[in-house]
């Protein structure tokens, strides 16, 4: 059963790097890159992993976080959440808030990689 | 304690200091030694002529034999003893005004390390504020941070042995060229916004008030002017050493192991302090008040070089010696500082282009002068890479180094002969001070924060991964 992953970023040449490995490493990507946008597209498609950034245009990615945690359809999709900051301060929001997992930007892609395959393996104990 | 009590014991600590008798001082003043001793013993009040008198035969200002100075320094004293970091109990308790009466250039030294420290809390909370609010600052790292994400992401795609289909590749390629021009420009910009903060910086501390103040031309022109009307009333012809000590009416103490030209130096000194100098409150006539002291003393401190080598000295000492600075030195009795303050005073009067950092044992820097815009803009020189951090006295130490930013410069350093104190000269990266062979030494802003990792003289990690 093909697994997929929904990237919200706004960023393209990120979501392209991106959307290229996970589709190498077998998932089936989609992404957006506006916050607005975010809760419509995952009603239509629900993923098994959204990969989720912290600063977008429109709804930023702590406040996507926080409403999909609070909707009893979205509380327990596994989020890998990515900030350009590597402040403490947004880990332990983002965590807080109830993200799986936390990185921090630049990120190494097999890091990534193996971040989404484990959420989507239900493997989060060793996680970020 | 009082300030009564403050002055009995300031004016029998400065008597002894200085070697006057009770008898002495008492009869200079025109009262009984036993009076002068009820009033050293805090037994009687002291004020108007009298203190006045006291104050002129013991070279003191009246703001410092009435307490004033005291209680400005005693409430800073007082502050640092309640300081939560660096205070406790036993300072609080103990009596401050007994410190600062009986050791006073203590007192003076710790405020001003107190004050200094203040002063870098400010900074850094200032900078900490600055990186965490700063609007510009916080979107051109968040961009960068962008940009090399989508870089390093697509760069490792690239570098990966697995296939990639032709169209695919082009694609990345296309995406690290653009993106790598995208960072180019965005760390231009982050480095301008830098810059901008840099130009748009105050001078944080009284004494770099100080410094600019007396950094403009006409400065300079003035504290000549003033020098050769002050060589005119010593005499022309006569020999300078004997033509200042016969001027002053209170010549200083001259150790006898001192040379002539730094006993030449003190009396000069001395003689523009005792003399009426106009240019001096004119050139001071918009100063910030709190800068107004340091000022005051540059200002002298330059007049009196002025006197012990006029601008016409040293011009036609260096056009003789091709500014070969070791000769000049020789040629100057030995007396390099005045040669290097005298170089970085007259850039604009036909020596070459310099700026002058002079720092103490510990590396502290003391004072700034000549062109400032050829000194690092640190005040405070922390990379041990700098010259100036390995100097001996005797010889001129020369080097090109590599600011932080990419700027080269040449410069000059040489010790003062006890050792104390090293001054460096900044010139221009093509003055032709340095050998052209040389390779630049990479000076870095101090290695906590340095990104020169190879560097040879680290003395201990940098807090930036690099």
């Amino acid at each position: 059963m093909t697994r997929r992953v929904l990237i919200v970023e706004d960023e393209p040449d990120i979501v392209e790097s991106l959307t290229f490995l996970l589709t190498r490493a077998g998932f089936v990507v989609k992404s957006i890159a506006d916050g607005n946008t975010a809760l419509t597209e995952l009603t239509a498609w629900l993923p098994e992993v959204l990969i989720l950034d912290a600063m977008l245009p429109g709804t930023n990615g702590f406040d996507i976080l926080r409403t999909l945690r609070s909707d009893a359809r979205y509380a327990t999709v596994p989020i890998l959440m990515l900030t350009a900051k590597g402040q403490r301060r947004d880990r332990d929001i983002a965590l807080s808030l109830g993200a799986d997992c936390f990185m921090t930007k630049p990120f190494a892609n097999a890091e990534v990689i193996q971040a989404v395959k484990d959420l989507a393996n239900g493997d989060v104990d060793h996680l970020p | 304690m009082s300030s009564r009590s403050v002055i009995g014991l300031k004016i029998r600590e400065t008597r002894r200091a200085q070697g006057i008798r009770q008898n002495d001082l008492a009869g200079r003043v025109g009262i009984s030694p036993s009076y002068l001793n009820l009033i050293e013993r805090n037994k009687r009040a002291i004020g108007g002529a009298l203190l006045a008198a006291i104050g002129r035969e013991l070279s003191l200002s009246i703001d410092s034999l009435d307490g004033t100075t005291e209680r400005r320094l005693r409430d800073q004293l007082l502050t640092l003893a309640e300081d939560e970091t660096v205070g406790s109990q036993d300072l609080r308790s103990g009596d401050i005004d007994s410190f600062i009466a009986r050791h006073p250039a203590w007192a003076r030294a710790l405020a001003r390390i107190y004050g200094a420290l203040a002063a870098a809390q400010a900074e850094i909370e200032a900078l900490s504020d600055r990186l965490t609010h700063d609007p510009v600052l916080a979107e051109a790292m968040h961009t960068m941070l962008t940009e090399i994400t989508a870089l390093r992401s697509t760069a490792e795609i690239l570098s990966d042995p697995a296939e990639i289909l032709p169209q695919q590749r082009r694609r990345f390629e296309r995406i690290v060229d653009e993106q790598s021009s995208r960072l180019a420009r965005t760390a231009t910009s982050l480095a301008a916004h830098f810059d901008r903060i840099s130009e748009n910086r105050r001078p944080r501390t009284a004494i770099e008030e100080a410094e600019n103040h007396l950094s403009g031309s006409d400065r300079t022109g003035a504290t000549e002017t003033a020098a050769q009307r002050l060589l005119t009333d010593l005499g022309e012809g006569r020999d300078l050493e004997a033509a200042l000590f016969a001027a002053l009416k209170r010549p200083p103490h001259l150790p006898v192991e001192w040379g002539r030209s730094k006993r030449i130096s003190s009396l000069s000194l001395a003689y523009v302090i005792q003399s009426e100098v106009p240019e001096i409150e004119r050139a001071l006539e918009h100063c910030p008040a709190p800068a107004l002291p340091f000022a005051t003393d540059l200002l002298s401190r330059r007049i009196a070089d002025a006197i012990c080598m006029p601008a016409e000295t040293l011009l036609h000492l260096g056009s003789r010696l091709s500014w070969d600075l070791d000769a000049m030195v020789r040629a100057a009795d030995g007396d390099g500082p005045l040669v290097f303050r005298r170089i970085a005073e007259l850039y604009q009067a036909g020596a070459p282009r310099a700026g002058l950092i002079s720092v103490d044992a510990s590396g502290a820097t003391l004072h700034r002068g000549g062109a400032l815009d050829l000194l690092p803009r640190s005040r405070q020189l922390d990379c041990p890479v700098w010259p100036l951090h390995r100097a001996r006295s005797g010889a001129v130490m020369r080097a090109k180094v590599v600011l932080p930013g990419g700027d080269g410069r040449q410069v000059a350093a040489r010790a003062h002969p006890d050792g104390m104190k090293v001054d460096m000269l900044v010139f221009a990266a093509d003055a032709g001070f340095a050998s052209e062979k040389k390779t630049p030494l990479a000076v870095g802003p101090g290695c906590r924060i340095c990104t020169h990792s190879e560097c040879a003289s680290r003395r201990e990690p940098s807090i930036i991964d690099t």
